[in-house]
């Protein structure tokens, strides 16, 4: 009774936040021509603490264009052509304030005609979540980067610049600061040892990288987990023969996950499994119990001197078409 | 024996760490001068399992100077030489962990051509990259091609080489003692596999107002596997296999609304299973060490894997040395069936910024997948000692579908420059409704040599007791089952997570959340069968099984009792609220440090499974330190405590890892350096309750026959890591590595003579590698890498695990 009384107070609660936040900013539209009109008036770099967006119009005579830069930044520009955002000044259909150099640094006219850095937008004196913003002017719209300002990155101040180099990358590819997977283990080195271990995913050999699994720019699940295309467990997108539907499931292989019975970035176990031992990793849960409606064991299944693999019968443990004991496939 | 007790410990060692990182933070918080701008210097890996470069040569082609093609700048490299691998001790696990063998390689092959005017007919950039051809277990190919706003493309192929054989994974441990003794030296679930993955996508437009994506992709495993199946004893199963995914994916984006983008997705994903599976052959079984067996008259038959005479596995000592055909064993078996599942997916996303100080995005996703396996087929011919079955045929179909709904909300609220308030929304529904029908027909027989009868009225008269009628006895399954079985299974999820997020200043915030998720999990099944029971040897063998009386009657006329049974499992709904206090704080003081700390405090009302926490405690610290561009450390905490403390389950499992990095690689200097060290420390108890005998030091009875002990599972390893490059002329780039794991821990052991096997072991890989310009255009690389894996338990009945091996490599490194 509590339960649901609480649930459904959360749930008040959750469409009460969801919608408020509609309402009250409805009335202050950020992209109204009265917030257009009032920064016409600023030579000032764009307010870059003001909102997600960093095009916001500005009187179009502020903006120099790519080709004005380029001749004090001979290094930043020789990187900005190798890179893709030269590819914003074919976006004819938008403004100045799109393309080129000014799309991340803001309006340049003040700095160009004075040399004054101070007066041109620099991302090392921005914080994260300032630098990230302006990269997500453009980039956050679509599904890759579409959570980045709730991601857990950004909550623990790690923005774009942190794994991205515009002007010098390492890698070409992404613009990234160095390969995967030493960009992530540079923070996530707690992590770095499971690849070293006996059974691992190959992460090290270069067949998969960390962003196959997470997405890195985070989402909608924990852990910043990537999912099927159904909203599946990522894991199904390599093992697909695990996915099912299967017509007898292996129920916590659904509900629970593939991690409850293994370590997903490496293990010492064969098989990347938690345990050393199959048959006690089955027995925490298929034991004689009150507490759960999982199967025991029947009284048959001598561990000490027979049944020393559970998998040597429940074969197709993951889920099964053929028999509901998973003894076949 | 760590254990975790109460909190105190994983509390006192939290304190630690972050005493440990607050110290470490203070000398580098005086040092803030540098543009973090800086690559993340690294030194190559293992170079035996790939063409790495030390950091002498740039880790992309644009350090190269190249040549100009028309309108294109070129840059290549390619690196061609070979590998020689010798090793001694275990094949099996060689294979597992290593599989590195002998022979030429195409180790790496990179061709980048780029327009810097743009003005390249159909592209502006194309990249071709490649690695480990010509017998490398892990290939990769990579396209990529892009012209201006008109067009992305990108396609891979990456094929890995799997092979796996870990003797002690799915090993019975056959003992000495028995009767004849047959270790088995490799694991019964040996495989070969290769899985070959190739995707293509292509984007439309990347700068246009509406945005195209297509995208293909397949995932293909292909091998030979062998498996085993239980009959009375457990037969070793070659199976060839063959599984082939297809995805199909497109997507148009809108961004006609201003900051705000509509995407449409449609997926369609195909499977198709091909795996069979028939009893291996006598020469596939001698690679497992089980030799030939024949019955009187020479007829071979298999008694599968298990041989432990003394407990009747595959039947007791007097019988095989004896009788043999007695015995539990196959004369053949063989299954087929072709599964299909189609999946397809439809998804409508959003994602906007319209309104000042308000960041939205959702999706909306509904799937329906099918699987069917129409024709599945299943035949075995041998003898279970128990029920006296010689043989069977099961045949039928099977058809599964998964409706899957979901939904995500999220927003972020702006209240102040300072303060934010974002809360996200998951729902989740999916449905699994199953059905399987199948025919089974039963023949019997009391041993392998007799016939397996089949019942007719001509061969098999009243009063039932020739010798041409089945010889059940009274465990003898019905002879012909029709049985039709379904599953249902649903879980439905709601996951809301609200945090308010608050900035100190720039560089300093935190966070403050809640999260509660909801979930129903309904798991139900029914079985149906009409079963009929033949008579013979006597009148009243048809009464048994379901038909045992009062639940069936014979037909006198025919001596066959029938008899309809229902079976429905309806178990009530598991739902589980779950509940967590989120903290986190974050900041960044200058642009060479970074710190960050998370916790998580959950309590569930409920759970699934028992291993499942219902209280749950994580722990995150990081911190990264840039003392000079050409210094980074790294240090990490991580902490996971999980219980159930449900006096009947008492599962309490804890994960805490503590690690340290540190890159040393100055800019044009002659060495640098790269050190790793992480501590891992697992540990697991749960109640378990089960059948040994003889019994298991340190148990209780928990009721005749069982045993009740507390299944420890406690686990330490120890990661070290460290390499070093030198660079004593500029003509020769040398590097040194080594990196261990170590590992010690203690479980419960139920059978008296298993290995602890992989709980205790060092792993050393110490490596080497040089390279040596010979011109400006060519060099000349070598490598080694040696491998030891040791066990340091006793090996157990099977062979040890153990092995060292060398590889060396040989290149030469054409660059352009």
């Amino acid at each position: 009774m509590l339960a649901r009384t609480l649930e459904r107070w959360l749930l008040g609660t959750v469409l009460v936040l969801s919608l408020a936040p509609w309402c009250v900013a409805a009335k202050d539209p950020q992209g109204s021509d009265k917030t257009d009109s009032a920064k016409a008036k600023t030579s000032q770099p764009a307010d870059k603490k003001s909102s997600n967006s960093t095009h916001e119009k500005i009187d179009p005579s502020q903006y120099v264009g790519a080709e004005t830069c380029k001749t004090c930044h001979e290094d930043a520009a020789r990187g900005y052509d190798k890179g893709p955002h030269w590819k914003t000044t074919l976006a004819n259909h938008e403004g100045p304030e799109w393309q080129g150099c000014e799309a991340c640094h803001g309006p340049g006219k003040a700095h160009a005609e004075s040399a004054d850095p101070s007066k041109i937008i620099r991302f090392a004196g921005l914080s994260r979540e300032e630098s990230s913003k302006r990269c997500l002017a453009c980039h956050e719209f679509g599904q890759e980067h579409a959570n980045f300002l709730r991601s857990d990155h950004l909550k623990n101040n790690v923005g774009c610049v942190d794994c991205h180099s515009v002007h010098t990358p390492k890698i070409q590819a992404k613009l990234l600061r160095a390969a995967q997977p030493q960009l992530c283990f540079s923070c996530h080195a707690d992590v770095k040892s499971n690849f070293s271990m006996p059974s691992h995913h190959r992460v090290n050999e270069g067949l998969i990288t960390c962003t196959n699994c997470h997405n890195q720019h985070g989402g909608f699940l924990t852990r910043q987990l990537r999912a099927t295309a159904a909203q599946d467990q990522v894991c199904f997108n390599c093992h697909t023969d695990k996915a099912g539907p299967f017509a007898f499931e292996h129920a916590p292989v659904k509900t629970e996950g593939c991690v409850s019975c293994h370590s997903p970035h490496g293990s010492n176990n064969p098989r990347m499994l938690k345990r050393s031992n199959v048959n006690l990793l089955c027995l925490e849960c298929h034991t004689f119990t009150v507490d759960s409606a999982a199967p025991a064991i029947p009284s048959f299944h001598n561990q000490a001197q027979k049944y020393q693999a559970c998998t040597m019968c429940h074969t197709s443990i993951h889920g099964s078409n053929s028999d509901h004991f998973f003894f076949k496939p | 024996m760590a254990n975790m007790k109460d909190c105190k410990r994983p509390c006192g060692r939290l304190v630690l760490s972050l005493a440990m990182l607050c110290s470490l933070a203070l000398p580098a918080a005086a040092q803030d001068k540098s543009s973090d701008t800086k690559t993340i210097p690294e030194l190559s890996m293992d170079s035996s399992r790939k063409s790495s470069d030390p950091p002498a040569w740039a880790a992309s082609n644009d350090a190269l100077k190249g040549e100009v093609w028309g309108p294109f700048e070129v840059r290549q490299t390619a690196e061609f030489g070979g590998r020689i691998s010798d090793y001694s001790g275990n094949t099996g696990t060689w294979d597992t962990f290593v599989n590195m063998g002998t022979g030429p390689r195409l180790l790496e092959y990179t061709i980048d051509l780029n327009s810097p005017t743009h003005a390249g007919y159909l592209f502006d950039k194309f990249n071709f990259t490649n690695f480990g051809y010509g017998g490398d277990p892990n290939n990769l190919s990579r396209l990529t091609l892009s012209k201006g706003k008109i067009y992305n493309f990108g396609a891979s192929f990456r094929r890995d080489q799997n092979i796996f054989d870990y003797n002690l994974f799915a090993n019975p441990l056959n003992p000495s003692n028995s009767v004849p003794n047959v270790p088995i030296v490799t694991s019964p679930h040996a495989f070969v596999l290769t899985r070959r993955m190739y995707d293509t996508n292509v984007g439309l437009f990347p700068v246009g107002k509406i945005r195209i994506k297509g995208g293909w992709s397949r995932v293909m495993n292909e091998g030979s596997t062998y498996s085993s199946v239980h009959e009375g004893t457990e037969g070793l199963l070659f199976q060839p296999t063959l599984n082939t995914t297809d995805n199909f994916s497109g997507e148009v984006s809108f961004r006609f609304i201003p900051r705000t983008s509509i995407n449409y997705n449609q997926f369609y994903t195909y499977y198709k299973g091909d795996t069979s599976a028939s009893l291996a052959t006598a020469q596939q079984q001698a690679l497992f060490g089980i030799p030939g067996f024949a019955l009187p008259g020479n007829i071979p038959v298999s008694f599968g894997i298990p041989f432990n005479t003394s407990a009747g596995q595959p039947c007791s000592t007097t019988v095989i040395t004896t009788t043999p055909q007695a015995c539990n064993g196959f004369f053949s078996y063989a299954r087929s069936g072709n599964l299909r599942t189609s999946y397809p997916t439809e998804q409508v996303s959003f994602q906007s910024n319209y309104w000042k100080n308000l960041d939205l995005s959702g999706r909306f996703g509904y799937s329906s997948a099918e699987a069917a396996n129409p024709a599945f087929n299943e035949t075995f011919n041998g003898l279970i000692t128990r029920n006296r079955v010689r043989a069977f045929e099961q045949s039928g179909s099977s058809l599964a579908r998964r409706i899957s709904a979901n939904a995500d909300f999220a927003v972020t609220y702006k209240l102040t420059e300072k303060l934010n308030i974002v809360n996200q929304s998951r729902w989740d529904n999916f449905r699994i409704p199953t059905g399987w029908n199948y025919v089974t027909g039963n023949l019997v027989g009391a041993n392998l040599l007799s016939p397996a009868n089949v019942f007719t009225p001509a061969t098999c008269p009243p009063p039932f007791t020739a010798a041409t009628c089945p010889q059940h006895n009274a465990s003898s399954p019905a002879d012909v089952i029709f049985d039709q079985l379904s599953q249902f299974m649903r879980q439905e999820t709601f996951l809301n997570t609200i945090e308010v997020e608050y900035a100190f200043t720039p560089k300093l915030s935190a966070y403050l959340g809640y999260r509660y998720s909801h979930r129903d999990i309904l798991v139900n099944d029914s079985d149906t069968q009409l079963q009929s029971f033949f008579p013979g040897p006597n009148a009243n063998a048809a009464l048994r099984g379901a038909c045992t009386p009062p639940n069936g009657t014979v037909d006198p006329a025919t001596g066959i009792c029938t008899v309809s049974t229902s079976d429905v499992g309806d178990d009530p709904a598991v739902i589980i609220n779950y509940q967590s206090a989120l903290f986190g704080i974050s900041g960044r003081p200058n642009n060479r440090i970074r710190f960050s700390f998370d916790t998580e405090l959950a309590y569930a009302d409920n759970a699934f499974t028992r291993i499942s926490p219902r209280h749950l405690q994580v722990y995150k610290g990081r911190l990264t330190l840039k003392p000079k561009d050409w210094w980074n450390a790294g240090v990490a905490v991580n902490i996971r405590e999980n219980r159930n403390t449900t006096s009947d389950i008492n599962n309490k499992q804890h994960n805490r890892s503590y690690a340290f990095t540190t890159n040393l690689s100055p800019v044009n200097a002659i060495w640098g350096v790269d050190l790793s060290y992480n501590y891992n420390d697992v540990y697991s108890q749960t109640n378990i309750c089960f059948v040994a005998t003889p019994t298991t030091p340190g148990t209780i009875s928990c009721g005749t026959p069982f045993l009740s002990a507390l299944s420890i599972y406690n686990e330490q390893s120890h990661y070290g890591s460290g390499s070093i490059y030198l660079k004593p002329v500029p003509r020769l780039t040398t590097t040194f590595g080594y990196t261990i794991t170590s590992s010690n821990g203690d479980t419960l052991i139920l059978n008296p003579i298993a290995p602890t096997g992989p709980l205790a072991f060092n792993y050393h890989l110490p490596s080497a590698s040089l390279a040596f310009d010979i011109s400006k255009s060519l060099t000349y690389k070598a490598g080694w890498n040696y491998y030891d894996y040791n066990e340091k338990s006793l090996p157990g009945p099977t062979l040890p695990r153990d092995f060292r091996g060398n590889t060396f490599t040989l290149a030469l490194r054409y660059t352009m």
